[in-house]
């Protein structure tokens, strides 16, 4: 009934576990993948080794949480030989964010050489808090988006997800250009913002990097918009990510027109398990509703 | 909601040249082994064990850049916090026979665990082991909780010689072993828990960053220190291969312990 059918691989269900959430090694994966994930996508790996932002690094708001990693990882190479052992059955896709198009295109190429087939690899371009990269780096706009998948199509033909921000202005043009490029899909959701939290007492930030992408459900409808309209502009598949936390919640962004749902801060509010939960409220829901698959309402608010 | 507290320090207490004890005025209601995230602004945030609940106190030792920053905090200045964070440990029931086993400020939480198995009536014995007699502290505390204490140093300057497994004696007399300290000395004891059949539970401690179990920095095997632990049951330590091996540094890189 959810099973779904992406990148050429069976999805036990449309849950994706969103990069950056428990996805620093391959048993927390394999963790997330027991826990009912219909697929998981790593950390996001780059070039060089990076300890990431000073701490806090992430802090809860009245609607979701607001945090700024830093994009700590271990570097491509280790994180090849760390993700490399995925033997599940679940797709696993590798998230990569480079400083720029040549970046990414080497980022890929040690993908490629590497041996190691994920089922995709998704292109991080929409940090709000990294500095050299995604959004503080401009790399979210049409002509950047379709440069940087031009450069990672040349050097393999690994399926490839465009992770677009739903708060760069353009985000259709973004999507649009990303498929002209070559793109197989398109994942529009990351954390909005950056946005802020002070403490009162001490008169400062509290995150250490000051600023911090927002998360939870207090997005979701800033990301609902977005997967909407570019479910009218592209024909490649959108995962959506932003602010589900129950199956409700997935339903919606299929009616917006998503393929698969990333899930990432509704571990925090329903621990692991969220995925398991969010898969089977979907199922009956749409068992209620008198529907045998999850594919018969993709796009049914645009009718 | 995982707030950040911030309130007064109620007191310092400088336990040797290495080791402070901060008093908070805060009662955070924590289970003994659970845990606090501390702020220091500008500096960064770390976990710190929980050594007693009224008031909240935290011990300390100094060795590294946070902690040692931690040397300027004086009684009245305000200190940041979140928690109380994670899973602690199960408290004893009426008579039963507990042992504690410590190393290093890992004494702390094991100081608060040990007070309330004595307000469950549990018999409490605590084995501290120091290097030597100049890192020793807690000793009064430790004696106001314990039925019985038994200290150790590797030199021998001061109780036992030898470390803390020299120490434990008679084991058919014990229901239940708590550790808590260098991870190395923790498996040694787990190991010896698990072949003699007694329940046992350690307190771990991991690279963390987000504390509430979403980030993935601090895991051990598939389980997340923050969240599923930082306590957990011996028999599945046993079986991790990382556990007393390997840990991983702040980008995610295996680093031995």
């Amino acid at each position: 009934m959810i099973e779904i059918k992406l990148f050429g691989k069976r999805w036990k269900n449309p849950t994706v576990l969103a990069s950056g959430v428990l996805s620093t090694t391959l048993k927390s994966l394999e963790r997330v993948a027991e826990e009912g994930a219909g697929a998981v996508t790593t950390k996001s790996l780059t070039i060089e080794e990076r300890k990431g932002h000073q701490g806090p690094n992430i802090v809860e708001v009245e609607c979701g949480l607001l945090n700024a990693m830093g994009y700590p990882n271990p570097g491509i190479d280790e994180g090849i030989k760390e993700f490399s052992n995925w033997k599940r059955e679940e797709p696993l896709i590798i998230s990569i964010a480079g400083k720029d198009k040549e970046e990414f295109a080497r980022l890929a190429e040690k993908i490629e050489e590497s041996g190691f087939r994920p089922t995709a690899i998704e292109a991080a371009i929409s940090c709000p808090h990294t500095p050299g990269y995604g959004l503080m780096a401009d790399q979210s706009g049409p002509d950047s988006v379709s440069k940087i998948t031009r450069a990672i199509k040349e050097k393999t033909k690994i399926p490839l997800i465009i992770k677009l921000s739903p708060s760069a202005p353009g985000e259709v043009a973004a999507a649009k250009a990303a498929e002209e490029a070559g793109a197989d899909a398109i994942n529009m959701g990351n954390t909005i913002g950056p946005g802020m939290k002070i403490d009162i007492e001490r008169k400062k930030p509290i995150l250490g990097f000051g600023r911090g992408g927002l998360s939870g459900p207090a997005i979701k409808p800033i990301t609902m918009r977005c997967v909407y309209d570019i479910y009218d502009a592209v024909d490649i598949p959108i995962i959506a990510t932003g602010g589900v936390v129950t199956g409700e919640d997935a339903i919606e962004y299929v009616m917006a027109g998503a393929s698969a749902i990333g899930i990432g801060t509704g571990a925090y509010y329903r621990t692991p398990k969220v995925f398991k939960k969010v898969a089977s409220e979907m199922s009956e829901w749409l068992m209620e509703h008198g529907y045998k698959n999850v594919e018969e309402i993709r796009g049914a608010a645009h009718e | 909601m995982n707030e950040m507290i911030t309130a007064r320090i109620k007191s310092v207490k400088r336990e040797n040249e290495n080791i402070t004890t901060y008093e908070i005025e805060k009662n955070l209601k924590a289970k003994p082994g659970q845990f606090i995230m501390v702020w220091l602004p500008g500096i960064g945030e770390r976990p710190m064990g929980i050594a007693d609940n009224e008031p909240l106190t935290m011990t300390v030792a100094h060795v590294g850049e946070f902690t040692n920053k931690m040397r300027e905090l004086k009684t009245g200045d305000y200190i940041s916090f979140r928690g109380p964070l994670g899973k602690g440990f199960t408290l004893p029931k009426r008579n039963e026979r507990v042992l504690l086993i410590g190393g290093g400020t890992g004494i702390a939480p094991l100081h608060f665990l040990a007070k309330e198995a004595k307000r469950n009536e549990a018999r409490v014995k605590i084995i501290f082991g120091a290097r030597t007699k100049s890192l020793l502290f807690y000793q009064e505390r430790l004696e106001k909780v314990a039925d019985e204490l038994v200290i150790t140093t590797d030199d021998g300057s001061f109780g036992i010689k030898g470390n803390v497994l020299a120490a434990i004696g008679d084991i058919k007399n014990i229901d239940r072993i708590y550790t808590c300290g260098p991870e190395r000395m923790m498996a040694a004891v787990v190991k010896m828990a698990v072949e003699n059949s007694i329940r046992c539970e350690a307190s771990l401690e991991r690279y963390m960053k987000c504390g509430i179990g979403v980030c993935g920095s601090c895991m051990i095997g598939k389980y997340r220190v923050c969240a599923d632990g930082p306590v957990f049951d011996g028999k599945l330590l046993a079986e991790e291969e990382e556990f007393g091996k390997e840990k991983r540094d702040a980008s995610g890189k295996r680093i031995p312990l």
